[in-house]
């Protein structure tokens, strides 16, 4: 996957817990539960999402960092690379 | 004979508009059932029967307006329909079962027939089955008589009602705020019915208020360790630590657990402690979790995995919004450092929490950087004085000292 489908998936991703963010708006490296007034259970609910969506589990620690597309999508990527070398 | 009433889903509540029946004359209703959709500023509310028995008749029609104690329906208990026929009871199996004529319900004592409508054998099963009123449809057999088509007719017309429900929803939200509702503005009446709640709390209850900081380094430490050994679906958040560090300490104080009803003070034997969840559209509804201290923090976690999207969806059941002991709001992690809130009446407590944020904290004449919260508690000064309330505030604190025994 690219890095521009990662990020087109995460914006549905969060478009679907928080149905009235105009996530098309989101830039790349803004954190979007400021944008969209994510709380942490919103927030967990993205995590939960993402880790199905790609296969990884996104882990505990990294997940308050874990808060723009940019970081999202370079993580999924890394996590990517890891799981097939 | 078990009235059924309208039920009053918060203190700020004088009428609701029956919008669906999920019953029928001749349906077995269990505790705990939905009944019907009602209407409220809070949204449409699944109501649900504190009785067990079977439908007798639905006595208010659908899209009507009543006021709080209306009887809705009528249902016959157990034991009034095993029991063979007294002389005022409903006849065990009436002749004639019980259903609907233009809204009232059919006369079934003695099970007289009931005025005839003119219908084939057919089209009067049917109706019967399904729980169309008769009376309300017009025929297209031979002399008006109606026709098994005509009752598919009104079934097909009772099913498909989603537009105009959203009209009509439309239309309850200008009536309630006064004014024409914007549209995309569907918490234009969760707006009012705040603003109603809370003008009249401030009015009427001379509130007190505490707070007190607490350390959660054990919490946030123990948090850590159970989520790293978990998948995300699994993990819990702070919050439900909160929950249920508050829910016990009422428990412990059980006068904070309480409603001032007429003058005093009226003790709650369960917890069901209101949860504040804010709409991004503005406004808060306050479903209760009921018997919050009992349920351990994984079915915390999961009820508020259920609750949270029904609230914003404004999709709650009457028992919810009737039957909060007491109020919790958090702020969440991007929230303000302390809330000083106002109670939810009848109750007599409101419990708050600040953002969880990393503070200097002195203990043993030492200060190093913690994870500290601010609790405060806004109490109902009629009902209880500052010394109940520091008790609870410091129970609580003690109890969030000990996750693990959460």
């Amino acid at each position: 996957m690219t890095d521009p489908q990662v990020i087109d998936a995460l914006r549905a991703i969060i478009r679907q817990v928080a149905p009235d963010a105009d996530t098309g708006t989101l830039a790349p490296d803004e954190d979007f539960r400021r944008a969209f007034d994510i709380d942490s259970f919103d927030h967990l609910r993205i995590m939960a999402a993402v880790s199905e969506r790609f296969g990884s589990d996104v882990p505990e620690e990294q997940q308050g960092r874990l808060v723009t597309l940019r970081r999202l999508a370079d993580w999924i990527i890394a996590a990517e690379r890891e799981r097939s070398p | 004979m078990i009235d059924f009433r309208m039920p009053s889903l918060g203190a700020d509540m004088e009428d609701g508009t029956l919008r669906a029946w999920r019953v029928k004359p001749g349906d077995t209703v269990k505790r705990g059932a939905i009944i019907a959709d009602v209407e409220t500023q809070k949204g449409i509310i699944e109501v649900e029967c504190f009785d067990e028995g079977i439908v007798h008749a639905l006595l208010v029609k659908e899209d009507d307006k009543v006021p709080v104690g209306t009887v809705l329906a009528l249902l016959r208990g157990e034991g009034e329909e095993g029991r063979p026929a007294g002389p005022q009871a409903a006849p065990a199996r009436s002749a004639v079962p019980p259903g609907l004529v233009g809204g009232l319900p059919m006369p079934a004592a003695s099970g007289a027939a009931a005025p005839r409508v003119q219908a084939s054998p057919l089209a009067r099963r049917l109706a019967l089955e399904q729980g169309i009123d008769l009376a309300g449809l017009s025929g297209s057999g031979p002399d008006g008589v109606i026709t098994k088509k005509d009752v598919e007719r009104a079934i097909t017309a009772r099913m498909a009602p989603p537009q105009a429900a959203k009209d009509k929803r439309h239309a309850f939200v200008e009536m309630i705020s006064g004014a024409p509702a914007a549209p995309g503005d569907p918490a234009a009446g969760v707006r009012q019915a705040v603003a109603a709640a809370m003008a009249k709390s401030n009015r009427e209850i001379p509130h007190y208020r505490l707070e007190e900081r607490i350390d959660l380094r054990p919490c946030m430490g123990w948090l850590a360790e159970t989520n790293r050994a978990r998948p995300v679906k699994e993990q819990l958040l702070p919050v439900v630590l909160l929950i249920k560090a508050t829910a016990l300490a009422l428990r412990k104080v059980p006068d904070l657990n309480a409603w001032w009803v007429n003058g005093g003070l009226q003790r709650k034997p369960e917890v069901h402690l209101g949860f504040v969840i804010s709409l991004r559209t503005g406004g808060v509804m306050v479903p209760a979790i009921h018997h919050a201290d009992r349920l351990t923090l994984d079915e915390l976690m999961r009820h508020l995995g259920m609750l949270i999207p029904r609230a914003r969806a404004l999709k709650l059941r009457s028992s919810e919004l009737a039957e909060g002991t007491a109020t919790l709001t958090s702020l969440g992690d991007r929230g303000a450092s302390v809330v000083h809130g106002l109670i939810y009446p009848p109750q007599v407590a409101l419990v708050g929490f600040g953002g969880i944020t990393e503070q200097p904290w002195a203990e043993n004449g030492t200060i190093d950087a913690r994870p500290v919260v601010t609790a405060s508690l806004a109490a109902d000064h009629r009902a209880t004085d500052g010394a109940t309330g520091s008790r609870f505030l410091r129970t609580m604190a003690e109890l969030l000292q000990h996750p693990g025994e959460l």
